[in-house]
């Protein structure tokens, strides 16, 4: 950094802090209260992912994938699964595509929960991070338990598939869940969303444009929030997404509230898509027909992308025809998104930079991979 | 590589728009020190993502704003994605730094 002039300090945020959602450290410049610059540290929680696909059999990946994005790891698992069907030209049976639907917008919704409890609780407010992680999410985990055994790294999308069928009653308990959870959209209305003190502090908050947007590579909610009305699942379907009818908010100043809305939106539209999947899911296989041993993929190259909680998430797969990947990207949204925290920080007070760092909602288990 | 070549792939997707896509792929021989023009004042997202490359595999964009390392330490050894990397044992490695027992071979 240059010279810092006489009134100016050098705040470490550290990696280690509540606020921060995993272990990121940012380095605050400030002048009084007001921060003039930001530099985030990243790295704290890297892993070697791209690494060791290298000496993973493809199958062996998928639990790979879980760990990136911890809090939506059913997507994650989707992402790597369509990049190398893509390779594979394999067939999805119909089965398989609605319950990876399913089970997507419902770790969707799981992810969505986490975001507003712990962003409510960066600013202070205790109960909605009672309710959206302690009693909704519980239930989404619930369900995921009966359906593959794992309440958290699922690694449930499979190559080809899906690795477990569902459960009896499990359809009937995610639909009680579903209007359950519209219900409880009601309730953080009333205690958060439109909450006077949480409108001062992220009304008008982290604002920004949606060219600066767009010029940062941000996808997913934090786009949406600036106005650009983008969202994979409608513009350039996977799966048997196009069968489905939903909603895609934006929001307009693209500022902390805005932000957060997208995600509480969000939720109320996944719901709308678990319960039209829930009705219209067939009988039938729910893994195609790929090899149980030694999977070769046919040399070549393939790059898949979802729509994640986060943001556009993508797998570019290069395979020599062996049982390794040659080489496999993660395009990690929260990876893009967090670049553009050194210019949004700018001008905005010390409290303010915890609001924008939790309403651009970074996993760090995907910033660092 | 195989080839002896270093194979940069940009990925340009339009955001508003996300169905136009397409790739654009650059060779760049595998010197000790590669080099490749850099995007970043062009594609703001293009910064972390050259810094990635450049942490990884030790390719250097010229042009670019700030490069340094951003996943790893500074001042760590070696480009760890490169094929021929060798990993250089340090502190991590058996934990006799720290008074672990040896693991038994």
């Amino acid at each position: 950094m240059e010279r810092l002039s006489e009134h100016e300090l050098l705040l470490n945020m550290g990696p280690q802090h509540p606020s921060t959602h995993g272990v990121l450290r940012v380095v605050l410049k400030l002048d009084g209260e007001v921060v003039t610059g930001a530099v985030p540290d990243v790295g704290y929680l890297h892993r070697g992912v791209e690494k060791l696909a290298e000496n993973r059999t493809y199958p062996q990946f998928v639990i790979l994938t879980d760990r990136n994005d911890y809090l939506a790891a059913m997507l994650n698992n989707w992402g790597y699964c369509l990049s190398v069907e893509k390779l594979l030209k394999v067939e999805i049976p119909q089965r398989a595509e609605f319950l990876r639907v399913i089970t997507g917008e419902l770790d969707r919704i799981a992810s969505h929960l986490v975001f507003i409890g712990t962003f409510g609780l960066d600013l202070g407010a205790f109960t909605p991070f009672l309710y959206a992680f302690g009693r909704e999410r519980e239930m989404v985990l619930d369900l995921f338990e009966q359906l593959c055994g794992a309440r958290l790294t699922y690694s449930y999308v499979r190559i080809g598939g899906v690795s477990h069928d569902v459960p009896e009653g499990w359809i009937e308990k995610a639909k009680k869940f579903i209007v359950h959870m519209r219900g409880c959209l009601k309730e953080y209305d009333d205690l958060l969303s439109y909450n006077p003190i949480f409108l001062d502090r992220t009304k008008g908050i982290g604002v920004l444009s949606a060219s600066k947007a767009v010029a940062y590579g941000l996808t997913g909610p934090n786009l949406r929030a600036s106005g650009v009305k983008s969202d994979l699942r409608e513009l350039d379907p996977y799966g048997v997404y196009s069968q489905f009818e939903f909603d895609v908010p934006t929001g307009e100043k693209g500022d902390c509230w805005d932000r957060y809305m997208m995600r509480r939106h969000e939720i109320e539209q996944s719901c709308r898509i678990v319960e039209q999947a829930l009705d219209r899911l067939p009988a039938g296989d729910i893994m195609g027909k790929v090899p149980k041993v030694n999977l070769r993929p046919p040399a070549g190259e393939s790059y898949a992308q979802i729509e994640g909680a986060r943001g556009w998430l993508g797998y570019y797969v290069i395979s020599d025809g062996g049982t390794s990947p040659y080489r496999l990207h993660v395009r990690a949204p929260s990876f893009i998104n967090l670049a553009v925290m050194g210019e949004i920080l700018k001008g905005w007070k010390v409290a303010d930079a915890v609001a924008i760092l939790g309403s651009i909602d970074i996993v760090l288990g995907e910033v660092d991979r | 590589m195989k080839e002896n070549r270093f194979e940069l792939v940009y990925y340009f997707q339009k955001s508003s728009v996300p169905s136009e896509k397409f790739f654009l792929k650059a060779d760049l021989p595998r010197d000790a020190e590669p080099k490749a023009p850099s995007l970043a004042l062009l594609f703001e997202a293009a910064d972390w993502q050259e810094r990635e490359i450049f942490d990884l595999f030790g390719i250097s964009f010229t042009g670019h704003p700030d490069l340094r390392r951003i996943l790893l330490w500074e001042g760590y050894p070696g480009w760890p994605l490169r094929k021929d990397y060798v990993h250089t044992p340090d502190r991590y490695d058996s934990g006799s730094e720290i008074g672990l027992p040896k693991a038994t071979p």
